[in-house]
């Protein structure tokens, strides 16, 4: 990324959108929070790119400076981001550009790029949009190799009141107190974050002496796009990380090939540890013979495998040898997802027929 | 389990090009195959200008091999990949080692068949002609079957119909196979239908206007 390229992060909530704007290391951020439509249509997908035009325009920014575009949802689901994806596109930002992450993933990355005292022990992040609470934990585990952050998280309540401002601040402090000093009493909490419309409004009274008891604790409304900038900045950096994500839609498998060019020497084609949106890979091969090619899955907790076979015996016979066949693993979820092989025949010997065989997979 | 060789090599928009058959090469496993299933015409290449930068731009690493000897750049090309494993890279090595031990009607019918197999006509005919003078005798009664209904197809190919029977008539007097019965059946056909040649000269104008008909409506 040269000095001048920028991350462009949104994170599109059910209600709001918020961006963020970021370059290279110097993380100085620029952000600003927008409202969504709420039904699930095409005017939520303009809306959003009308506000990020509108926001780089303030910003008085020219998007052609824009290197990487991280998404950032709830629950991230294929159509989702495909859809999103698209708008993106057609918007005129190259698929390459694109990256995706979930909630939970931005919230880590946002706190492991904080001071490490931060994450000492467990963190926390309350989400309150007003009427919902949700709740993040985060769980370092130093002894481990790779390090890993474990992230769950969960609904915690709805807050129902139809008092006055004042009268409904002071109620929302109390519940929230007490919720928060049950939580924070089950264990050592080194951070709690707090984001979400529903924290503005200054009713954070009693609340605040419970969460800043023995911790610090940091309200804003970037943490999610502001985790999708420095996600972006973990990838750009290209090394191999020396932690693990644990989180719902981390993939556990390793995916791969046995070559037997090579002393029978596993060939990964996906690794572990990434969102499953985010895994994706593909291999040349050359069969020696068989009218099958099997793709190992390898748990890198359990250590389990598990065969796929994809059946390829409708390409006919070929003399040992000439066949290049492409492979490629994509997860449509944590444990499952689909192969595709396609057959690129063998130059003059074998012409190419360009078929292709599909397999789902489902991980146990 | 099926076993898999897993490539890394990049496959070429332009191919390498065999001098001796206009064979193109997209990747280096193809080159690999071409010189183990196609090795007397592989040992002609002397001249092989641009073939080990056309293999580095593969992906594979490579010495120059160019100006080494044939065998001696097949040892270098072979073992720079992973297209065949140890073994087989000694079984290939050891047969080029061991190429002009062979017998030369054999190796000449093995270039032959090659040759024919890319149409080049004339290559194929010196090689068979060639392979006729130097049999020695012993050879299997298949493979003089398989040497003498060859030579009867360029025959066939040349519209000698008399040379072509003679040929194929010898090849089932060795081994009585359906095709050599086929082609002889044809060329009866062909005398039949007045395209004889005889002992007129082949070049006759009647002759290359019917040819030239024939060829058309192939």
């Amino acid at each position: 990324m040269t000095e001048n390229r920028w991350i462009l992060s949104a994170d599109i909530g059910e209600k709001n959108l918020q961006l963020s704007l970021c370059q290279n290391e110097q993380m100085q951020m620029k952000d600003e929070l927008f409202p969504l439509p709420e039904e699930e249509t095409e005017k939520k997908e303009a809306a959003v790119m009308e506000h990020v035009w509108t926001f780089l325009q303030e910003q008085q920014f020219d998007h052609g400076k824009i290197e990487k575009v991280i998404l950032s949802f709830e629950h991230p689901l294929p159509d989702q981001i495909k859809t999103m994806r698209d708008t993106f596109v057609e918007a005129g930002f190259s698929k390459e550009m694109l990256g995706v992450i979930s909630r939970e993933n931005a919230f880590v990355h946002y706190v492991i790029h904080q001071e490490p005292s931060l994450y000492e022990h467990t963190v926390l992040l309350f989400d309150f949009d007003g009427t919902n609470l949700f709740g993040y934990r985060l769980e370092h585990s130093k002894k481990k190799t790779p390090k890993q952050f474990r992230v769950e998280a969960g609904p915690i309540g709805s807050f129902q009141l139809l008092s006055s401002t004042q009268e409904k601040g002071r109620l929302y402090d109390e519940h929230f107190s007490s919720i928060a000093r049950q939580l924070l009493s089950r264990e050592v909490v080194s951070a709690v974050f707090l984001t979400g419309e529903g924290f503005s409004g200054g009713w954070l009274d009693r609340s605040l002496k419970v969460l800043c008891n023995g911790r610090r604790a940091f309200i804003g409304q970037n943490l999610f796009s502001g985790g999708g900038c420095y996600y972006a900045l973990s990838q750009k950096e290209e090394k191999e990380t020396d932690y693990m994500i644990l989180a719902p839609e981390t993939v556990f498998y390793e995916s791969g090939v046995v070559d037997s060019g090579k002393e029978e020497q596993f060939v990964p084609i996906t690794k572990a540890g990434k969102a499953w949106y985010e895994t994706k890979g593909a291999i040349e091969v050359i069969p020696e013979r068989g009218k099958k090619v099997e793709i190992v899955f390898s748990n890198v907790m359990t250590k389990e495998k598990q065969v796929e076979a994809v059946d390829i015996s409708k390409l006919g016979k070929r003399p040992r040898k000439t066949g290049r066949l492409h492979i490629e693993v994509e997860f449509l979820g944590n444990r499952k997802g689909l192969i595709l092989v396609r057959d690129e025949g063998f130059g003059a010997f074998v012409p190419a027929t360009h078929q292709v065989f599909l397999k789902e997979f489902q991980l146990l | 389990m099926g076993k898999l060789i897993v490539t890394n090599t990049k496959i070429a928009h332009t191919p390498y090009r065999m001098k001796e058959t206009n064979h193109p090469l997209y990747s280096y496993e193809e080159l690999v195959f071409y010189m183990m299933s196609r090795m007397p015409l592989w040992l002609l290449e002397q001249d092989r200008k641009g073939l080990t930068e056309w293999i580095r731009e593969r992906g594979i690493s490579l010495n120059d091999t160019d100006d080494l000897s044939v065998s001696e750049a097949s040892e270098e090309i072979i073992r720079a990949g992973t297209y065949l494993c140890k073994e087989e890279q000694e079984q290939v090595l050891e047969r080029i080692r061991n190429y002009e031990r062979i017998p030369d009607s054999l190796r000449e019918k093995e270039k032959g068949d090659l040759y024919l197999s890319y149409g080049k006509l004339m290559k194929a005919y010196f090689s068979y002609e060639k392979a006729i003078r130097m049999m020695e005798g012993n050879e299997e009664t298949g493979w003089k079957a398989s040497l003498y209904h060859n030579r009867g197809l360029i025959s066939i190919r040349l519209f000698y119909w008399e040379e072509a029977r003679n040929y194929l008539t010898k090849a089932l007097s060795y081994e009585e196979r359906e095709e050599t019965k086929t082609a002889l059946t044809f060329v009866e056909e062909m005398e039949k239908t007045e395209w004889k040649t005889g002992k007129e000269p082949v070049l006759s104008i009647e002759l290359e206007r019917k040819k030239k008909a024939f060829l058309e409506e192939l």
